[in-house]
């Protein structure tokens, strides 16, 4: 009764994980049934086997068990006939009180003459918790090494962030003049006069003005021909089909971006890029933030040293190349993380490319997400320049866009299969992952 | 803004076998027309090369035959054994060679292109050695493939001298007044062998000699990838080969009810001198991917943003062309018309499409465009890069696809820092973006160059880019010739 009961467990599991359950009515130390592996995509069966040995269990808590982990000790002849057999052995313990399974692969685990000396499975309550989520780690039990069987991706909800940071607020209005000069020199260095007090949101093409500040008003009416000052919705260029009006809002956008940032961040031309600045005793830059959930920090901008020695070979600072994008109506700075390196905080270094090149052969997905989320923090939150400074009037965000997928990754299951050099990589500190609101 | 997944496309190998991955469907399912008159059963290569190189290249040629271990590691999907090849084998192409067909550069000769100072000089003078020794065998001996057997000294001497300017004062404005001229060996190579009767293929010592595997394993500079495995090494030689020998190894699953379908690729290049004139090359497929190259006319940069785009009666004419070559290889005209581009269209470019369309009654067209500027990315919050076939729609027209990126059957994301999408715009098309997707998807398995099958381009784009490569070596009079496989 109760081994029927710990059997519909396993077959209830196993069907959610969209395999196929074949109960074998075995013998006492016989096998209890069989899984084949089969894609729940295609409903394709493999002839991927995989024998499952089932005790059952109505004991709320077993004589070794901790918060953690228990014992089960298996009995020698039963041993010897598991692991003699020419197909992969599970043994699962399932508790049908609490409807909780937990399973190890006997071949792998007895593949160590102590334990086999031993008998006994210590099972971790964590790691081998029987449910769908121990689907993948099936797959690579059942399919052979080297068969080329292959599955579609595992169905399983997940959350995939984009780098398209979502502009929440723009001016109502753009201004449009005539420069009062025709001399496009002239004009420029009068624009950016006032502008460096006002801000140099604005552009100039030939004698035309375009800017988010009011034309009409003193000190920009001087510089205007007042007669051809005016004022537009601002959709006439944010949501204007013709390319020449999408040029110019673009610039006109990056304008305003490069208003916003300015105290934290200088931007380079030929790069085009943003990045930290250095402090004034080139010190180490920390950027403390929240992560959405945790506040947290980085280094931003920080020394390297020669090898071997306390001189400064070159510093780093966090950087990102920053793209407005339109998207049907809504427009978006789409983040590129990457970083800028100078000689003394300002100069660039002539080996960026050699230590850009570095970097990215040990960052992966989590750190780059990591850095995604910490630009997107900056622009969201206001300035933190040493000196208070008003938020940008023009130009606000609000978050990435996010977006839920039907099909998802095992991670765990994956790092376990990868050779050694590759997890060093990916378990190394740089790719830890950002913290994110709980989702769960 | 929405998402999607797209499965990983199958293909189809010999006795209409199916599986994603190619060296797994050639293990099981042998090369798709093996089993046909026209498969090359046995390819004899003339060797052009050192005593060391040939002699280098014959032992590995031969080890392969024998079949080459799997790389040490712990993902046997991703690094599976090359399992040798002979008449009775599941790779039942032999590869031969013979001396009387192989071509020894002495070490003198060699010794005085090292003595070169100039880059372009010294690229120059090998290609025109390497001719010359293919160009006598090619008539003695007429072999199917000419291998490069370049030596390690050769190579080196290419990368590392260095750059005549001082690059430290101010590059910028010099460039500007002259216009500095980079030779790439390789493409070189490919346009002047185009007067050869057969195809060439260039052997780098690290491919056949581990002990050779230094930080050279590249004729292009900066472009130095991560050292393959033997065994993936072996596969990719011994699939370029079996193409270059007019074999098919496999070919896009195709249902029978689908419209027969010619795919085009049309990008730009400069000419050599970097002269104003853009032109414009084309890559005609069919699902077997069997390639005609076509060389269209002049290109102009558009008023708005600079784009190239074709004049409409150089659209007209250049899709016109496509058709005369796609009915000469299949004695009828496709259905349909797939043509990706690696610009914008503009609309007097789609007129000049359309017109060249009516005129042969091709009624189904798809002009899709490919930016390689775009940089929408994604992230999962997880140690793993999104998979690839993850597929974003940023509206009607604009597309995000991921065709390098975690790959389950791989149990790994099997690449560097974080994979770069591929971005498309539907321009004027009569699929769904969803199956225009899935299309472009399996295109990308379609290069014989690898056989590892996650590569970022279709092979559309992949050829026309390629191909614009080596045609800026040719003039505008010289010989061309037609199949892919003179230019890869």
């Amino acid at each position: 009764m109760i081994g029927q009961q710990g059997i519909n467990l396993i077959e209830e599991i196993v069907l959610g994980m969209g395999f196929l359950w074949y109960p074998t009515g075995g013998v006492e130390a016989g096998i209890d049934g069989l899984i084949e592996i089969r894609d729940a995509e295609t409903s394709e069966v493999t002839n991927c086997i995989i024998q499952v040995q089932s005790k059952a269990t109505q004991q709320e808590r077993l004589p070794t068990e901790t918060d953690s982990s228990f014992e089960y000790k298996c009995k020698d002849r039963d041993l010897t006939y598991w692991l003699q057999g020419n197909a992969p052995v599970i043994l699962i313990i399932a508790r049908t009180q609490s409807r909780e399974a937990y399973w190890v692969s006997l071949k792998d685990y007895f593949s160590d003459p102590k334990r086999r000396q031993s008998q006994k499975v210590v099972f971790d309550k964590q790691r081998d918790r029987f449910d769908t989520n121990a689907r993948t780690a099936l797959i690579q039990l059942a399919v052979p090494k080297t068969s080329g069987v292959y599955l579609a991706p595992r169905p399983k909800q997940e959350k995939l962030y984009s780098n398209l940071l979502r502009v929440s607020q723009l001016p109502q209005h753009v201004y449009t003049a005539h420069t009062a000069t025709e001399d496009e020199s002239k004009a420029y260095s009068a624009l950016q006069k006032i502008g460096r007090e006002l801000g140099q949101e604005w552009v100039l093409k030939e004698n035309f003005v375009l800017s988010f500040h009011d034309l009409r008003q003193s000190p920009w009416s001087s510089i205007c021909d007042r007669g051809t000052v005016e004022q537009h919705d601002i959709t006439e260029w944010s949501l204007s089909n013709r390319l020449e009006r999408q040029q110019e809002f673009v610039w006109l956008l990056n304008r305003t971006l490069l208003e916003k940032v300015k105290e934290d961040l200088f931007f380079d031309r030929k790069k085009e890029l943003y990045y930290f600045k250095p402090t004034t005793d080139l010190s180490i830059r920390t950027y403390h933030y929240r992560s959405l959930e945790k506040k947290t920090h980085r280094d931003v901008f920080q020394p390297y040293y020669k090898k071997n020695s306390e001189n400064i070979a070159y510093y780093r600072h966090s950087a990102f190349k920053g793209q407005f994008i339109r998207v049907e109506t809504n427009w978006f700075l789409e983040i590129t993380p990457t970083y800028f390196f100078t000689r003394d905080g300002y100069m660039r270094d002539r080996f960026e490319q050699e230590h850009l090149s570095g970097i990215k052969k040990l960052e992966k997905n989590s750190a780059v997400l990591g850095q995604l989320v910490m630009w997107a923090e900056f622009l969201i939150t206001p300035a933190q320049g040493e000196f208070f400074v008003s938020n940008s009037p023009f130009l606000q965000f609000d978050q990435l866009e996010e977006f839920e997928m039907e099909v998802g990754i095992d991670d765990k299951a994956w790092l376990r299969s990868e050779d050694d050099e590759v997890i060093a990589v990916l378990e190394d500190i740089l790719n830890d992952l950002p913290l994110f609101q709980a989702d769960s | 803004m929405k998402i999607d997944f797209l499965q990983e496309p199958e293909l189809e190998f010999g006795d209409s076998g199916r599986h994603i991955d190619i060296r797994f469907g050639m293990m099981q399912h042998k090369p798709l027309d093996y089993d046909s008159n026209d498969a090359p059963k046995k390819i004899q290569l003339g060797l052009v090369g050192t005593a060391e190189t040939i002699e280098g290249l014959e032992a590995w040629l031969e080890k392969c035959r024998q079949g080459i271990e799997p790389k040490q590691s712990k993902q046997p999907y991703l690094f599976p054994e090359f399992p040798g090849f002979g008449e009775d084998d599941n790779l039942p192409m032999t590869i031969s060679f013979d001396t009387r067909r192989n071509g020894t550069i002495s070490s003198k000769e060699i010794e005085k292109l090292l003595k070169c100072d100039d880059r372009n000089t010294l690229i120059q003078k090998t290609v025109e050695l390497f001719i010359e020794e293919f160009r006598y065998i090619d008539e003695k001996t007429s072999p199917d493939v000419l291998i490069c057997a370049l030596p390690e000294s050769l190579l080196e001497r290419m990368l590392d001298i260095p750059e005549p300017e001082d690059s430290q004062e101010a590059p910028i404005l010099k460039r500007k007044h002259e216009p500095k001229i980079e030779l790439d060996f390789h493409d070189l190579l490919k346009a002047k062998a185009m007067t050869l009767k057969n195809p060439t293929q260039v052997v780098l010592p690290a491919t056949y000699n581990a002990a050779k595997r230094t930080k050279k394993n590249s004729v292009r500079k900066q472009k130095n990838q991560p050292i393959q495995d033997e065994a993936t090494r072996a596969w990719n030689l011994y699939t370029a080969l079996y193409y270059k020998a007019l074999g098919t190894p496999w070919r896009l699953v195709r249902d029978p009810r689908e419209l027969t379908t010619c795919y085009i690729g049309v990008s730009f290049y400069r000419t050599l001198d970097r002269s104003k004139l853009l032109t414009s090359t084309a890559q005609i497929f069919n699902e077997r991917g069997e390639g005609v190259i076509l060389r269209g006319g002049q290109a102009e940069l558009s008023k708005d943003d600079k784009q190239p785009y074709l004049p409409a009666s150089d659209a007209a004419e250049l899709l016109s062309n496509a058709f005369a070559l796609y009915r000469r290889e299949h004695r009828t005209l496709p259905a349909r018309v797939v043509l990706h581009k690696t610009s914008r269209f503009i609309p007097e470019e789609l007129e000049g499409f359309q017109d060249a369309l009516d005129k042969h009654g091709v009624d189904v067209a798809e002009f899709i465009s490919f930016d390689r500027t775009g940089g929408t990315r994604l992230f999962r919050s997880g140690k793993y890069p999104p998979l690839r076939g993850t597929f974003m729609s940023l509206d009607e027209s604009t597309h995000i696809l991921y065709t390098r990126g975690s790959i389950d059957f791989f149990s790994t994301y099997p690449g560097m820092y974080v994979p770069r999408p591929l971005k498309f715009r539907c321009e004027s098309v009569e699929g769904t973006p969803k199956a225009l997707a899935q299309e472009i998807l399996a295109l990308t398995k379609m290069n014989w160059n690898n056989t590892q099958f996650d590569r970022s381009d279709p092979i559309t784009i992949r050829a026309a880019r390629q191909v614009g490569q080596i045609l800026k070596y040719i003039d505008k009079n010289d010989q061309l010739e037609f199949h892919y496989r003179f230019y890869m």
